[in-house]
């Protein structure tokens, strides 16, 4: 991992935090704020796409199918019960009494799956800014010294 | 670059996959243009002068709900109270809210920790606080390398004699 992609990952933990709590943004802004945070969140596993799986990541490839299936019903559940994105292109949805649970339901999923991964993920991620800065640092020292 | 694909495939396969399990489960879902007969997405009403999202009626007895489940149409139908206090309201935020507090305290308190844990061994390095601590966490490299040989003996068995007190005292 390079210290861009952590960057860049911290950068996608906090749009989703925010489209996370339409309580704080409202509705309408959530909608947009969620389909950029899909958006970023699409880089981000296509980015990753060397990591998804392998031999002895059981356990990664588990929650990665979790976040993957959740991300997807939340997303899709999330555009069918729209009321700005959607009406703003001229369209709306039928089916809202199904869509709707299950958009609470995926956000959950999505949030508790996103979590863990966080935690398993975050150690590497710091370090990795971590070894970069130390390295800056040192080349600097050297640089000085000659 | 082939697995980047393949995760680009697969996160639109998953995609298409809930569209296509949602419509299965839920034949009447469809998006569609917007016209004057439209109904209400949440609550069914249909009354040609929509509301809008932003300024949601009061029950009036006039304007008729449509069940989305039961399918019966009724003025006093409680698709009023859906449309009212759930439609297009963050109902939800608060269970949110409950997870993620918590996570970004526990977060926030263990970045604190650790933090006053690496300030507290870099004053020990720096020879400001000799505890018993140090002993095990301050080795000699810690020590500036300015200081001499002796000085190094000297807060060694500084160390050492306050890891022995502190030992005492506990024991005691």
């Amino acid at each position: 991992m390079k210290r861009n992609r952590a960057l860049f990952d911290a950068v996608v933990l906090v749009v989703y935090l925010v489209a996370a709590n339409p309580a704080l943004t409202g509705v309408p802004v959530h909608e947009f704020i969620g389909l950029g945070a899909f958006v970023v969140m699409g880089v981000h596993i296509v980015a990753s796409g060397d990591g998804l799986a392998g031999r002895g990541r059981a356990g990664r490839l588990a929650l990665n199918i979790v976040l993957l299936v959740a991300l997807a019903a939340c997303v899709v559940s999330g555009v069918m019960v729209s009321g700005a994105a959607l009406p703003s292109l001229g369209l709306y949805a039928t089916g809202y009494s199904f869509w709707d649970p299950l958009h609470a339901v995926a956000a959950k999923v999505l949030l508790a799956a996103l979590i863990v991964h966080v935690v398993v993920r975050a150690p590497a991620a710091l370090a990795v800014l971590r070894r970069k800065k130390n390295v800056t640092s040192s080349e600097t020292l050297d640089a000085l010294e000659f | 670059m082939p697995k980047k694909l393949l995760a680009a495939l697969v996160l639109l396969a998953a995609l298409a996959v809930t569209i296509a399990a949602g419509s299965a489960l839920a034949p009447g879902s469809a998006i569609r243009p917007i016209a004057a007969d439209s109904p209400c997405p949440a609550a069914g009403c249909a009354s040609g002068a929509c509301h809008g999202f932003e300024a949601v009626p009061e029950p009036d007895g006039v304007h008729e709900m449509t069940c989305p489940e039961a399918g019966c149409t009724s003025a006093e139908c409680h698709g009023w109270d859906s449309l009212i206090g759930r439609y297009h309201q963050a109902s939800d935020a608060s269970l949110n809210m409950w997870i993620i507090m918590p996570t970004v305290l526990v977060l926030a308190l263990w970045l604190l920790v650790r933090r006053s844990g690496r300030g507290a061994r870099g004053r020990e390095g720096r020879g400001d606080v000799l505890t018993s601590s140090s002993a095990e966490a301050a080795p000699a490299a810690k020590v500036p390398a300015a200081h001499s040989t002796a000085e190094v003996s000297i807060a060694r068995s500084a160390d050492l004699a306050d890891a022995d007190f502190d030992f005492e005292r506990e024991g005691a």
